[in-house]
């Protein structure tokens, strides 16, 4: 699946960014975004707003389809109910 | 928006050479630079208020030059102010590189730690922002992390002042790191080979071969100016059979291998005691770029400034000091003075009579711009300093994506509602060459200035809220379909976004008020020579008789087109050296009852839609050359009369206003 899938408020574990373009690649990776690093997806429109390390960086739905993830185990993830409104 | 006037030409070299500030944008550079220099430069929480390299004194070294420098996502710069980081480097001599890292977000801080260690400068890593990470939980172990890179990490909060001192003392002593990453083997022969084909520069080889082999562009221009060709083919030729080894980029392969190093370091000096930060700020920035609650925010804070620099700048404040203090007060008695003491009529004319310098230039600039654009600067200084107008990009990134840009190219619009020469600076901060031309051509055509607004909104706002909405619909449809039209015209992709929101901050007053005080300061010192400037052509075409000439000459336009007064061609005419000047005449008009809510709203969408100022033509002209500056000033000015008649008739066939 890719970061475009996760839904807000889950993690998930970089794999590749294998659909995008090296030099764009480069530039996520310098932000955290590397294969085997955790981000939290905090939203996904009208762009995806992941937060990795403190830092809450926002691209486009078509770098986030690029990007290869593993998601967190379901049974992992502590059950919360969130307000549907935030 | 920061300020228009250059910086006081400070040329302060030694041969020791200066010490520079490096890091990631917005991490507190700048504030960092206040506080060794003593001089101020802009300070707000978004990336990229810093496009320049901003030089001062180091307090506490003699004949020492401290740099700030704009903040830098990567080695190799993707944007042009990241390229000026790094041109910096190459061309000067540098004493020691100082590091501005987030405390909080060790793991990108330290990645750009390890590539600027490697460079052969002595270095300094000031880990700021401490009280954030220590807020968020996390703890870090600066001395076991200093042993391991080999040079000294500070712990400070640049706002406080907290660890700056310290920070001076390691600065004062500091020496080139003895660090060194063992790269692939292919690239180590790489580098081995072609370190002695580069020209010496200030930086170790090993770390400039490093640029080269991954293809930055800083790198490539700063090589060619300084080899011969054979060398260059080489270079070329070395890093194309390195690059043939690999099946992904070479800065992919380094990159790897500086991830690898940072992660195994972090979790050596790392500790994290859990995120205790979800509070208001945190919940508050979510719904500030959330899908649905971020319009209402947007709406309620657009209507606030309207309020305060419309209603309340330019209504009540305006009334009070140009209406009560100026009309009724001080130029009646200034006039009376200038009259007693200097008798001769044509001096007395040139200062206090119908173009004089006194009751047109400074009563303008003092009585109706100065309150409007006071408001206006606060508004924006505590949007800034909150951090808000980055997460502008996210809600408006498919309107400009209509436009061929992304919403990052918001932040040079909305700094554009301060200043649009500044603005023009700041598209540097955009990535590609045809962005940061739509960009400006977008600012250029349609993007009104902190005074243009507060006294279109002044004087629009006092016909009718319908009048203000009319002027703005149909300077954002202009924005629109000629940004759309060039979009098409002009070759290139679109970039997608990519973009870090900083945090919700509550706003720190002295901030804003030394900001404030800062940006009305180069008001005074740019627009008011340039309202006199304006002023005096205007007192000499009328009294060598050309003004009633080019009035008459500009009837046919001005009358028969846009159906307005012929005097408004004055304001036309002071409106090509600033629209804002030219603006306030026809406020003033309008004050005297010599428009209708008509004319008044064709007038001043003609006036928006003119070149911003002198000053803004120069600026672009320096950026992207004199061609584009050129064809820019000739597309525009026709199109604003264009615009303005099309809107006279229109509106004078369904009967509003007249």
């Amino acid at each position: 699946m890719t970061l475009a899938d996760v839904p807000p408020g889950s993690r998930a574990r970089i794999d590749t960014l294998d659909g995008l373009s090296a030099s764009r690649c480069h530039q996520l990776q310098a932000y955290g975004l590397a294969p085997g690093r955790w981000v939290k997806v905090v939203q996904q429109s009208p762009v995806t707003v992941i937060r990795v390390e403190h830092l809450d960086l926002a691209f486009e739905s078509d770098i986030a389809r690029g990007i290869n993830v593993e998601a967190e185990a379901d049974r992992d993830r502590p059950v919360r109910r969130r307000p549907r409104w935030v | 928006v920061s300020s228009c006037h250059s910086s006081p030409g400070l040329e302060l070299e030694s041969r020791q050479g200066s010490i520079a500030l490096f890091g990631h944008p917005n991490v507190g550079k700048s504030v960092l630079f206040q506080r060794l220099t003593g001089r101020y430069v802009m300070v707000s929480n978004y990336p990229g208020t810093t496009v320049e390299l901003s030089r001062g004194a180091a307090r506490f070294m003699a004949d020492t030059a401290v740099v700030d420098t704009p903040g830098i996502v990567a080695l190799p710069p993707r944007t042009e102010d990241e390229q000026i980081a790094l041109r910096m480097l190459l061309d000067e001599p540098v004493r020691a590189i100082v590091q501005v890292g987030d405390g909080k977000n060790l793991r990108r801080s330290l990645l750009l730690s390890v590539q600027l260690a490697e460079m052969g400068l002595p270095m300094v890593l000031a880990l700021n922002m401490m009280d954030e990470a220590e807020a968020r939980g996390v703890s870090i172990d600066d001395r076991l992390l200093a042993e391991r890179l080999d040079f000294p990490v500070v712990p400070t909060v640049a706002t406080r002042g907290t660890g700056v001192k310290s920070l001076v003392g390691e600065v004062k002593s500091a020496r080139v790191p003895r660090f060194r990453l063992i790269y692939p083997e292919v690239i180590e022969e790489g580098l081995a080979e072609l370190a002695s084909l580069l020209p010496e520069s200030a930086l170790d080889p090993r770390a400039l071969t490093l640029l080269w082999l991954s293809g930055d562009e800083t790198t490539e221009a700063w090589v060619v100016e300084r080899v011969d060709e054979e060398t260059l083919r080489g270079l070329a030729s070395g890093r194309e059979r390195t690059a043939s080894e690999f099946r992904e980029p070479i800065s992919a392969v380094i990159q790897r291998v500086h991830l690898a190093y940072v992660d195994a370091l972090v979790a050596d000096v790392v500790r994290e005691t859990g995120d205790k930060s979800a509070g208001i700020a945190a919940k508050l920035g979510r719904l500030t770029t959330h899908r649905l609650w971020a319009w209402p925010i947007l709406a309620a804070i657009l209507y606030g400034t309207y309020w305060f620099v419309g209603v309340f700048g330019a209504g009540r404040l305006v009334g009070w000091i140009e209406g009560s203090l100026f009309g009724k007060i001080v130029n009646p008695w200034v006039t009376e003075w200038v009259h007693r003491l200097v008798p001769i009529g044509f001096v007395s004319d040139f200062l206090v009579g119908k173009y004089g310098l006194w009751t047109m230039g400074m009563t303008y600039a003092l009585a109706l711009v100065l309150p409007i654009v006071t408001t206006f600067f606060l508004v924006f200084s505590l949007l800034e300093d909150s951090g808000y107008l980055p997460r502008l990009s996210v809600v408006t990134n498919r309107l400009f994506s209509a436009l061929g840009l992304n919403g990052k190219a918001a932040l040079p619009m909305v700094l554009g509602l301060g200043c649009v020469t500044m603005a023009t600076l700041t598209t540097r901060i955009l990535e590609s060459k045809r962005e940061r031309l739509l960009a400006i051509l977008m600012l250029s055509l349609a993007v009104p200035c902190s005074a243009q607004l507060g006294v279109v909104l002044g004087m629009l706002g006092g016909i009718s809220l319908v009048a203000t909405l009319i002027w703005g619909g149909v300077v954002l449809g202009v924005l629109l379909s000629v940004g759309a039209l060039a979009a098409r015209l002009i070759p290139g992709e679109r970039t997608a976004l990519v973009l870090e929101l900083p945090p919700l901050r509550l706003p720190v007053i002295s901030n804003v008020v030394v900001k404030t005080t800062a940006r009305l300061e180069w008001y005074l010192k740019e627009v008011v020579p340039l309202f006199l400037a304006g002023t005096a052509l205007l007192f000499a075409l009328d009294k060598t008789g050309a003004l009633p000439a080019l009035i008459d000459a500009m009837k046919p336009v001005v009358s028969g087109w846009l159906g307005l007064p012929a005097a408004a061609s004055t304001a036309f005419i002071v409106g090509f050296l600033r629209r804002d000047f030219g603006a306030t005449g026809l406020f003033v008009m309008q004050q005297h009852g010599q428009l209708t809510p008509q004319q008044a709203v064709v007038a001043m969408v003609t006036i928006t839609l003119f070149i911003p100022c002198v000053a803004s033509v120069f600026m672009i002209a320096r950026e992207r050359g004199v061609r584009t500056a050129v064809a820019i000033t000739a597309l525009i000015f026709p199109l604003a009369f264009l615009v303005g008649g099309a809107l006279h008739w229109t509106l004078l066939a369904i009967g509003w206003g007249a």
